[in-house]
């Protein structure tokens, strides 16, 4: 765990230098130019919002009769909170002048995506934190009294459940911010928020199994192994809807050979996005892990390599989507070329660490798992250990 | 092309320096009884012309200098509009660097520029040239997403950037299907005020010279007079009486931006990167 906190640190400081040596240059040391102003940047952010949109779903899913999913309320919301609270410094560190961003607030124009996700942004967190708390104000300070501890249940449940749309709209608006724009024939369909949810609730399902299974190797926090199982057969549904929906998106844009559509799409089928969109997102995010869930394995091993590949499968299509959608340019055709640099990578290792900084000091002072409470035996308390208290 | 608007507008350049901000008592946009377009007005009769209607102007300038939101006062909304006569393009790019100059633009950014596509092999071979700047679109689908309205139109139809407003999140630039925006990448590379780091740039029909009466750069600049610039309100005026006259069409009308540029004898083998029937 210290190497592990070292290491963040590290990554953060890497981080720190090309985010501040960005904002001093300005955005030349980025990758992107004008034909493709949108670099990694902003698809780590909606790679993020996604995740946490997901992890806030299933944190969420006990609130609606699935009980199993209980113990695990505090650690997904946690995982949600963490990574709504970085997303926003990927687009700090894209913006030509990120000191302006209050003129969000100040002057909204109300036809604007971007406008709506300020709004969304700014709203989210704070449903987060206040559900987060009605979860774990019962493990602090003094015991609370039983009703105190139902009222606390209730006010989670609301919140609870008023998070879900919540979440929904702070990944779902990414997905129509690009499904607006004519210009990009790639980006420009219904299936564009759909897509981006199936694969934020793919994604967010897949880190949390990966949390858990790091929290339950090397912390106090254990997990019962039939959730873990529960939860990769959630995935491979998940899995499959979301190829189901790709599918019809990759049909319906490549049927009229030559059209804008398909030349769109063309720039993932040939070359290098081809690696990047049959190799990654397809063949390793979706086929290869359908595989592994599919099957009923022995150890949690495949279940953990799936969930791997699910994560680096979803990241792919993000890039995909929206680094390959600025290819083709709606007049001019000369197609459009776009590499990350060196200040583009650091900033978005430094701030995954800083992710995981922010998540191992919520979990060291966070009680992720509920604590036994006094008068306990009347309440029925799912037990995170499967023994009864 | 020296017609009544242009010998006008040439009088006016002439008489005074090029200087970017209008000063009082400068020949302002004449009022509505005033057409841009035609009239028997020779030098002398706009001068006259204009020192009586100076008066009445000044207070005008200053409501219109408040980003053309003056323009209410008169009679009819302005409507400003170019129309391209690509007959007469010889694609000598007068109007790019014209542009260039007059604006300070970026290394490597065109507010204005010309595309050349060429077509058949020898000796059946055909070159088109096609100018292209900011449509200035009536349904601007830029307009439409900045997130701080920054990009607007103003009452005289022109479409501005509020730099002071423009936060560079460049999803105007993902908007807009003409390729008309560029971005100011490097921080050190904005020697004045002209070029401002960090946000969007595109033409703006030369805002700073349309208020104080002179033509933009690139239409005053234009050798073969391919560019006619004015208000399409106006039946008087020479863009109103092209657009009326000849058979024009925009770039791009599938999207819906309804532009503000009409091009004379477009041909579809001009557009760049079009499917062109056979690809």
């Amino acid at each position: 765990m210290k190497a592990l906190f070292v290491l963040c640190v590290v990554g953060v400081i890497a981080g720190l230098v090309g985010a501040v040596h960005t904002m001093m240059e300005g955005q030349i040391l980025s990758g992107a130019n004008d034909s493709v102003p949108w670099g990694v940047d902003v698809a780590v952010y909606i790679f993020f919002t996604g995740m946490s949109a997901g992890s806030f779903v299933i944190s969420s899913l006990s609130l609606f009769g699935l009980k199993k999913f209980k113990p695990i309320a505090r650690i997904a919301v946690l995982q949600a909170l963490v990574l709504l609270m970085i997303a926003p410094l990927f687009l700090l560190v894209a913006m030509g002048r990120p000191e302006r961003f209050y003129l969000i607030y100040l002057s909204p124009n109300p036809t604007s995506a971007i406008a709506w996700g300020a709004y969304l942004l700014a709203l989210y967190p704070i449903i987060c934190l206040i559900y987060g708390y009605y979860l774990v104000r019962r493990d602090f300070g003094k015991p609370l009294a039983i009703a105190t501890r139902e009222r606390h249940d209730r006010l989670a449940r609301f919140w609870g459940i008023l998070g879900v749309p919540a979440a929904i709209m702070v990944h779902g608006y990414t997905g129509v911010l690009l499904g607006f724009i004519l210009a990009r024939p790639l980006w420009s369909t219904a299936m564009m928020p759909v897509l981006f949810l199936t694969s934020a609730v793919l994604s967010g399902v897949a880190l949390l199994i990966l949390i858990l299974t790091v929290l339950d190797k090397w912390t106090k926090h254990k997990v019962e192994e039939g959730l873990i199982r529960t939860m990769g057969r959630l995935m491979l549904a998940l899995l499959l809807v979301d190829a189901f929906f790709l599918l019809c998106e990759v049909l319906t844009g490549m049927y009229v050979g030559g059209s804008e559509h398909w030349e769109s799409w063309m720039v993932l089928m040939e070359g290098g996005g081809a690696w990047s969109f049959l190799g990654v997102e397809v063949l390793l995010g979706l086929v290869v892990p359908a595989i592994l869930l599919a099957r009923n394995p022995k150890t949690l091993t495949p279940i953990l390599v799936a969930s791997g590949l699910v994560i680096l499968g979803v990241f792919a299509m993000r890039c995909n989507l929206i680094l390959g959608g600025q290819i083709v340019p709606a007049i001019g055709g000369e197609h459009a070329a776009y590499m990350p640099t060196v200040h583009e990578w650091l900033v978005t290792v430094g701030l995954l660490a800083l992710g995981c900084l922010l998540y191992m000091i919520g979990a060291r002072f966070i009680p992720l798992t509920p604590k036994p409470q006094a008068e306990d035996q009347t309440i029925d308390r799912v037990d995170v250990q499967g023994v009864p208290s | 092309m020296t017609t009544h608007a242009t010998a006008r507008f040439h009088a006016c350049t002439m008489d005074s320096d090029r200087s970017s901000t209008p000063e009082p008592g400068d020949a302002a946009p004449p009022p509505a009884k005033e057409p841009a377009g035609g009239g028997e007005t020779d030098r002398r009769g706009f001068l006259s012309k204009a020192t009586t209607a100076g008066a009445a102007v000044a207070a005008m300038a200053v409501t219109a200098c408040t980003g053309g939101a003056g323009q209410a006062d008169r009679k009819t909304k302005r409507r400003l509009g170019m129309v391209i006569d690509l007959r007469r393009c010889a694609g000598c790019k007068a109007c790019a660097v014209a542009c260039k100059a007059e604006h300070n633009v970026r290394l490597g950014a065109f507010r204005s520029w010309v595309n050349e596509v060429e077509t058949g092999s020898y000796p059946d071979t055909e070159r088109f040239f096609l100018p292209r700047l900011c449509n200035h679109c009536e349904n601007a689908s830029c307009a439409q997403v900045c997130p701080t309205s920054a990009t607007f139109v103003r009452d005289d139809g022109l479409m501005a950037i509020d730099k002071d407003k423009c936060i560079g999140c460049r999803y105007c630039m993902e908007a807009c299907p003409y390729g008309a925006r560029s971005f100011n990448w490097r921080n050190d590379d904005c020697p004045d005020i002209s070029r401002v780091p960090g946000v969007v740039d595109k033409c703006d029909f030369c805002a700073h010279r349309v208020d104080a009466g002179i033509e933009p750069a690139c239409v005053q600049t234009c050798p073969a007079g391919a560019r006619t610039f004015g208000d399409l309100n106006d039946p008087e005026s020479e863009i109103s009486k092209l657009v009326t006259t000849q058979p024009t069409r925009t770039l791009l009308p599938e999207f819906g931006t309804r532009p503000r540029v009409y091009y004379i004898g477009l041909d579809d083998a001009a557009i760049p990167g079009r499917p062109q029937g056979g690809r």
